[in-house]
């Protein structure tokens, strides 16, 4: 168990730090002033020491400098309400790992105390007493990692008019969770809390400096692509957003063609199959037309993808839901032809749902007329 | 034949000693801010707001509006679509605009044909802005202060050295007509270190800036316990952090600023991968903002 001296003359104090580092498993040492700091040290070996700077007897400062002089590089955190800079430089100087301001909380504490042992994700820190096993099972950080408890949101944007958040959900498919903020303060809040995908960012708020704005959410959200939300313009304003670190840029007032364009950069193949046990439902198409053999080329790969899946989880059969993907003469009956070729590879028979008119198109060709389809989903659940 | 180190120490002690003793009597001559300048403020100040106004009074600064205009044009804000000096102010809102107009009259500052004015402040500019961008940030992304605020305070907290560089010129061509650049450049640097806190506090209420502007500029020195997460502590932890970074304007003790950015880092409560992400692209911001 990692061994901590604590260095104080309040008892108050030490009772915090040996409560809030007991509860980590950590054994405490403790001393009342600088002199009795380095008598215990002469009885035990810590590996790291929590010192107070004010102390009667013998202060922080002079502990710390005869350490030094003596040859003991035990690492030290200054713990004190002391905020003097000379006082700090000379304590750099003899070497010290990292300073504490009292008041402060238990959460600093242990953080500060983790990391300077190297027990907060990194490499852990040799010990000092190389009997102890336990330092293996060392408990995790106190701040766990952050992105494991905060909520994931594909799309946070940061707009003053509330009537464009919704204008933007309406042109985003329902699959994609998304986030609206009207100010500067909310969105770096809302960055704090969860972890999101793609941030867009209107140009045009209020006393908000919107490329600052953007290179503070980079900050929390390192991750994330950065959009920027222009006004329409003829003149290049994606290179210019480019050229002040935005990733994108979509202009208002929306194109629905252009936001799926830009949507698609970033979502298009998690969203396009969404499958729910052996349900494969496929998302519309809303792009430019001469971007449809892309949509179809994209299905034909996913379900591929998916019906591996589905074998892997030992289904028999799939139910496919067409009902959303649009006809475009042949191509829907080539598709279904393929996506059955590619069952049939794994063992997995094909049910189809769709509007009557698919189903007659389906019927104009041998490989797809016999597949069994029905009208709703209930109905092939049942079937 | 230059002074030497007694002299020197003399001399500095006795400028610092006329300094101080102007400002605390009133008699400091200070830069004053253009008439214009006053008048957009104080439209901006008032609560019955007249834009159509306020843009009238910008015109006459053609500079100033040029400014505006820039800023306004850029992708920060509305980009292209602005056109007009009144859509630039509605893009900008009128507390980016007043930002706008102190940093334009603090940039107007920095400037001088003199070449030993230029050479006393010639980093100043480039570090006061490294502050600004790194103030305004870490008030955006901990405490809570306003970091509009904090990004004047940077930018402005040593204010006071051109214009104490300034004055060092006119003391030295009134001192002595026939014996031009008689005063060491350790001296000029020695005085300005010492005096120039005094003068940027008095400039700023001579501008009658906001009391957390005046507060950063009045002592960057040690950090304030009993407002932590304050603009001014916070302008200190963005002053450290810039000279680590190489923002400097002059040797550094790389002890003390290490001293300062732990300290910082527990006053504010700043976490260390925010910090380590912000001063990341610091010489890109620096470049954008300046």
């Amino acid at each position: 168990m990692p061994a901590i001296l604590t260095v104080d003359d309040s008892s108050t104090i030490r009772s915090i730090i040996n409560k809030t580092l007991g509860e980590l498993g950590f054994q405490i040492e403790q001393a009342e002033d600088g002199q009795q700091g380095l008598a215990k040290l002469e009885e035990v070996s810590v590996d790291l020491i929590l010192l107070d700077v004010t102390m009667p007897v013998m202060d922080g400062p002079t502990m710390l400098e005869k350490l030094r002089a003596s040859g003991n590089k035990t690492p030290v955190i200054m713990l004190t309400s002391e905020s003097k800079r000379s006082i700090m430089t000379g304590a750099i100087k003899l070497g010290v790992e990292d300073y504490i301001l009292k008041p402060f909380k238990p959460d600093e504490l242990k953080a500060k105390v983790l990391k300077s042992l190297k027990m907060d994700g990194g490499p852990v820190a040799v010990k000092t007493n190389a009997a102890d096993a336990q330092m293996a099972a060392a408990p995790p950080p106190p701040s766990a990692a952050p992105s494991g408890q905060r909520q994931f949101i594909d799309v946070l944007v940061v707009d003053d008019m509330e009537n464009v958040h919704k204008k933007l959900r309406t042109l985003l498919p329902e699959t994609l969770t998304m986030k609206g903020c009207v100010s500067a303060r909310e969105a770096l809040q809302h960055a704090q809390e969860g972890v999101y995908r793609v941030i867009v960012i209107d140009l045009v708020i209020p006393d908000v400096n919107s490329v600052a704005l953007m290179n503070q959410l980079r900050v929390l959200q390192p991750h994330a692509v950065m959009t920027a939300l222009a006004l329409r313009s003829s003149n290049d304003i994606t290179g210019e957003t480019k050229a002040q670190g935005f990733h994108d840029c979509i202009q208002k007032p929306f194109d629905a063609a252009a936001v799926d364009d830009w949507r698609t950069k970033y979502f298009a193949v998690e969203n396009l199959v969404v499958v729910n046990d052996n349900v494969l439902s496929i998302a519309e198409f809303a792009g430019k037309q001469d971007k449809v053999d892309g949509y179809y080329a994209k299905l034909k790969n996913l379900c591929r993808e998916s019906f591996e899946k589905l074998a892997s989880a030992c289904y028999e059969d799939s139910i496919i839901d067409l009902s959303k993907v649009p006809m475009h003469n042949d191509k829907l009956p080539r598709l279904v032809m393929e996506m059955d070729s590619e069952a049939k590879k794994f063992g997995i028979a094909l049910r189809l749902v769709g509007v009557p008119e698919a189903k007659k198109a389906l019927s104009q060709l041998v490989e797809t007329a016999s597949l069994p389809f029905f009208g709703t989903l209930a109905e092939a659940k049942a079937a | 034949m230059a002074p030497n180190l007694g002299d020197n120490e003399k001399l500095v002690g006795e400028l610092n000693r006329i300094v101080l003793g102007r400002i605390a009597s009133g008699r400091l001559v200070l830069p004053v801010m253009p008439e214009v300048a006053q008048k957009c403020l104080a439209t901006i100040r008032d609560a019955k707001f007249n834009q159509s106004k306020l843009t009238a009074e910008l015109e006459r600064e053609p500079l100033l509006t040029a400014s505006i205009l820039k800023t306004a044009m850029s992708a920060a804000h509305a980009g292209s679509g602005v056109k007009t000096l009144d859509q630039a102010v509605s893009a900008i809102g009128q507390q980016k605009l007043k930002s706008l107009i102190v940093e334009f009259m603090a940039r107007e500052l920095f400037r001088s044909s003199n070449p030993r004015v230029q050479a006393a402040v010639k980093n100043v500019w480039q570090h006061s802005v490294a502050v600004a961008v790194l103030a305004r940030d870490i008030a955006a992304l901990t405490s809570g202060a306003p970091s509009d605020a904090c990004y004047l305070a940077g930018l402005l907290h040593d204010v006071g050295k051109p214009v104490i560089a300034a004055m060092l010129l006119e003391a030295e061509k009134m001192l002595s007509k026939d014996k031009p650049n008689w005063l060491d450049i350790t001296i000029w640097t020695s005085t300005i270190e010492k005096t120039h806190r005094t003068v940027g506090v008095a400039l700023a209420t001579e501008w009658k800036l906001p009391e957390e502007v005046t507060a950063g500029i009045r002592d960057c020195s040690e950090y304030d316990t009993a407002n932590r997460t304050g603009c001014a502590n916070i302008v200190r932890f963005a002053n450290a952090l810039a000279k680590r970074e190489g923002f400097t304007t002059g040797p550094v003790d790389a002890a003390d600023i290490d001293a300062m950015i732990m300290i910082g880092r527990s006053m504010i409560g700043a976490d260390d991968v925010v910090i380590d992400r912000l001063v990341a692209g610091l010489a890109d911001r620096v470049a954008q903002a300046g």
